[in-house]
């Protein structure tokens, strides 16, 4: 009986306790982290929408929103933003082994190798993170790429203001304070922000507290 | 279904088959040793490489040790394809209906050209010789630095590929007398490992059958196929089957109910090659899924693309383990980039169908449910070797764990061709163990590296300095950036000195670190090393 409990145990460790469901490709949603169901009540990211992060803490934001879908079997791909950090990415709930990064060359990509770099990468990728730098993409290219990301399924989650790809939803830490630190004394451990989402969608704007990131790096309501 | 399967007269077949292709797209010069990787292992070489002792699935680095001058090209399969189109092209002006197994090795039915050039023998020899012009034609393409095109034909696929296979390392086609008795003959005195090579039956149940003591295929087919059958099941009979020279086809493979195409009919015509490999891949989901509802799989798929002055082009694609919706795109592309070089579109694409012209029962390759391969994970392969193709090898990184102090040496970004991507190994997992002096959780979801150079002040606007006992001259208030306005401090922490590699003095580093917190609420991770502030990180 013991061993039969936790091999379930170890069953619901592989699924990731903290989501609420699988990743099916039929299906017209991706699964999000628990925490944000007060924001979202049916917790699920639309496919082929594109998800704004902005504020202080987008960057984390936008890794935790990336969490949900890369824990249930979905692939991340991040490009226009070469600092991102991998270990805070893990902690918050992405897989490491299904994140491929793409990087600017040193000479930078002109507007038609742009168009081509995320055409394929919205083939490929159920989830997309969308750094700065995606925003000098032109207006038209943007449009035809968004189509492409509804036609097939992708999220786009862009982080910071990028006016090219216009978000459906917008979710904007309006406070964050880090707890932990002192006089010269401490360490940081935890940011308490208070989250907003707005959106077309969204006919007033919804608030909640998170831990983002909490003592542990992962994502927690607070 | 097996014994329906044993009256159907086995047909004629024909194999073409270059070995290395990818080496001959490489232009490899007829003495140099060349080898051609895919996820960091070795999937074809020049003999030059061969004699040195590289073989097909090395690790790049015991290839390298072999032969430390090895010039290394990456596989690239779309290019493999387009090279062989004039292959194919000329070998179809003489042989109707040729199927495309592989980019290098195409198949098809010998009867007719065989009776046209008379026989067998006569017909492989002008196909060879048509290939081998073929190639003469275009400027950097040359055969020598793998040998030849090797030419079997003999009753079946397998006992043609298997007859194709001696003839490139011969160099003279091989025909193999038709008839069962003879087929057997010819192959059995031939290893079982030949089935995983030329029919792509797995390697466990070879080595099975090997353990076992069962080593040429002329045992194996000695064997009574009733109990070869209730031992290995369906996989057994199968090899039964081809090691007795009877039938090739996989077992359950039948053709497929009229009405199970799809296609798409443009009303604009389209001109573009990405749009028809978009809408193709539509296409592909809706009859891989409308098979896959049945438990089928297709095997063998007519692509046909139409324009609207006409012009067509019809190829068929043969894969034996079955086509996912991935590989059919993929075939879509090959075919469509091969059609656009030939240079003579002159209308946009008004049709484009894909055809099921066999199809077989899926047992096997069936995604998993659980763990194992997923179509998510095919798709974001196949992305991955199209971004590298757009954006250059050294551009699309993933990360491999590697452990450090810092916050960049924690994962390591390496280019994704260099690893198996589907390997989920323990490149991922950060060592259980602590590194001593490793940052506090959380870490920062902003790493800089290399660094930025910044300073850091005190209340009165001296530079803040940390001295070798690891004390601060005064507690930091106000950070200067390089671009950007200066921002106070509301608290801090630290220093937490870091003394590395303090045996080697040409690696030795000493420095010390500090969480910062400015008044706009921004968590910056700071490091001082010889009197020089850099951010290295930020909480964001």
């Amino acid at each position: 009986m013991g061993a039969r409990a936790s091999s379930l145990a170890s069953l619901a460790d592989i699924a990731g306790s903290q989501v609420l469901s699988g990743v099916v490709a039929s299906e017209r949603t991706l699964a999000m982290l628990a925490p944000f169901e007060s924001l979202l009540p049916r917790v699920a990211l639309q496919r082929g929408s594109v998800v704004g992060c902005q504020g202080s803490a987008a960057v984390s934001l936008a890794l935790a929103l990336a969490a949900g879908p890369s824990r249930a079997g979905a692939w991340v791909g991040v490009v226009g933003f070469a600092d991102l950090g991998v270990a805070a990415a893990a902690e918050l709930g992405v897989v490491p082994a299904r994140l491929i990064m793409v990087t600017e060359s040193t000479a930078g990509f002109d507007d038609a190798v742009w168009a081509d770099v995320l055409a394929a990468m919205i083939d490929g990728f159920d989830v997309l993170l969308f750094g700065p730098a995606t925003a000098q993409v032109r207006a038209g290219t943007s449009r035809r790429l968004i189509a492409r990301a509804q036609a097939r399924g992708a999220v786009i989650i862009t982080i910071g203001a990028n006016a090219a790809f216009a978000a459906d939803l917008c979710f904007e830490a309006t406070q964050a304070t880090w707890r932990g630190l002192g006089e010269g004394c401490g360490c940081a451990n935890g940011r308490r922000a208070r989250v907003q989402l707005s959106g077309r969608r969204v006919p007033r704007p919804r608030h909640t507290e998170l831990w983002l990131p909490a003592a542990d790096g992962q994502l927690q309501s607070g | 279904m097996a014994n329906c399967s044993r009256g159907r007269a086995v047909p004629r077949i024909g194999v073409l088959w270059c070995p290395h292709w990818p080496v001959v797209v490489a232009g490899a010069a007829s003495t140099e040793a060349v080898m051609v990787l895919r996820a960091n292992r070795v999937v074809a070489h020049s003999l030059a490489a061969g004699a040195e002792g590289i073989a097909v699935g090395q690790r790049r680095r015991d290839a390298q040790a072999r032969c430390p001058l090895v010039r290394i090209e990456q596989h690239d399969p779309a290019g493999d394809a387009r090279a062989f189109e004039r292959v194919v092209q000329a070998v179809g002006t003489i042989v109707p209906r040729i199927e495309i197994t592989e980019p290098g090795m195409l198949t098809f039915i010998a009867r007719g050209p065989s009776r046209y050039f008379g026989g067998d023998a006569a017909m492989a020899t002008t196909v060879v010789r048509i290939a081998i012009e073929s190639l003469g034609e275009s400027a950097g393409l040359s055969l020598t630095a793998v040998g030849s095109f090797g030419m079997g034909v003999a009753d079946g696929r397998f006992a043609a590929g298997v007859a194709a296979r001696r003839s490139a390392r011969a160099g003279t086609p091989a025909v193999v007398t038709a008839g069962q008795w003879e087929t057997a003959a010819f192959l059995a005195r031939l290893p079982v490992r030949l089935l995983t090579v030329v029919a792509g039956v797995p390697a466990e149940f070879v080595q099975l059958l090997t353990r076992l003591g069962v080593h040429d295929l002329g045992s194996l087919a000695a064997l009574p196929e009733v109990d070869v059958a209730a031992r290995f099941g369906p996989l057994g009979s199968f090899s039964h089957r081809i090691a007795s020279g009877v039938d090739d086809r996989l077992p359950g493979t039948h053709d497929p109910p009229a009405g199970l195409q799809v296609d798409r009919i443009f009303e604009q015509p389209v001109h573009h090659s990405d749009v028809l490999v978009f809408v193709a891949r539509q296409l592909a989901e809706e009859l891989a899924g409308q098979l896959a509802g049945d438990g089928r799989v297709c095997t063998r798929l007519v692509v046909i693309a139409e324009t609207e002055h006409g012009e067509k082009s019809e190829r068929v694609w043969y894969r034996s383990s079955g086509l996912s919706a991935a590989a059919m795109v993929e075939r879509v592309r090959w075919q469509l980039d091969a059609w656009a070089q030939r240079d003579t579109i002159t209308a946009g694409v008004t049709l484009l169908r894909l055809d099921p012209v066999e199809v077989c029962s899926d047992e096997g390759v069936q995604m998993g449910l659980w763990g194992g391969r997923t179509q998510a994970d095919e798709w974001a392969v196949r992305a991955v070797t199209r971004l590298v193709a757009i954006a250059g090898e050294q551009q699309v990184l993933v990360p491999a764990a590697q452990g450090g102090r810092h916050p960049h040496e924690a994962f390591k970004w390496v280019p994704a061709i260099t690893v198996d991507l589907l390997e989920h190994a323990e490149r991922y997992v950060r060592g259980a163990a602590p590194w001593p002096g490793q940052l506090p959780v959380p870490s920062p979801a902003i790493v800089h590296a290399p660094p930025k150079p910044i300073s850091v002040g005190d209340a009165v606007g001296r530079e803040v300095r940390v001295t070798g006992r690891g004390t601060v001259s005064a507690a930091p208030a106000v950070v200067r950036f390089a671009t950007g306005p200066a921002e106070a401090v509301q608290s801090w922490a630290g220093p937490w000195p870091v003394e590395e590699r303090w045996w080697d003095l040409a690696r030795a580093r000493r420095l010390a670190r500090f969480q910062v917190l400015t008044r706009s609420g921004r968590l910056l991770l700071l490091t001082v090393e010889q009197g020089q502030w850099w951010l290295t990180a930020e909480y964001a």
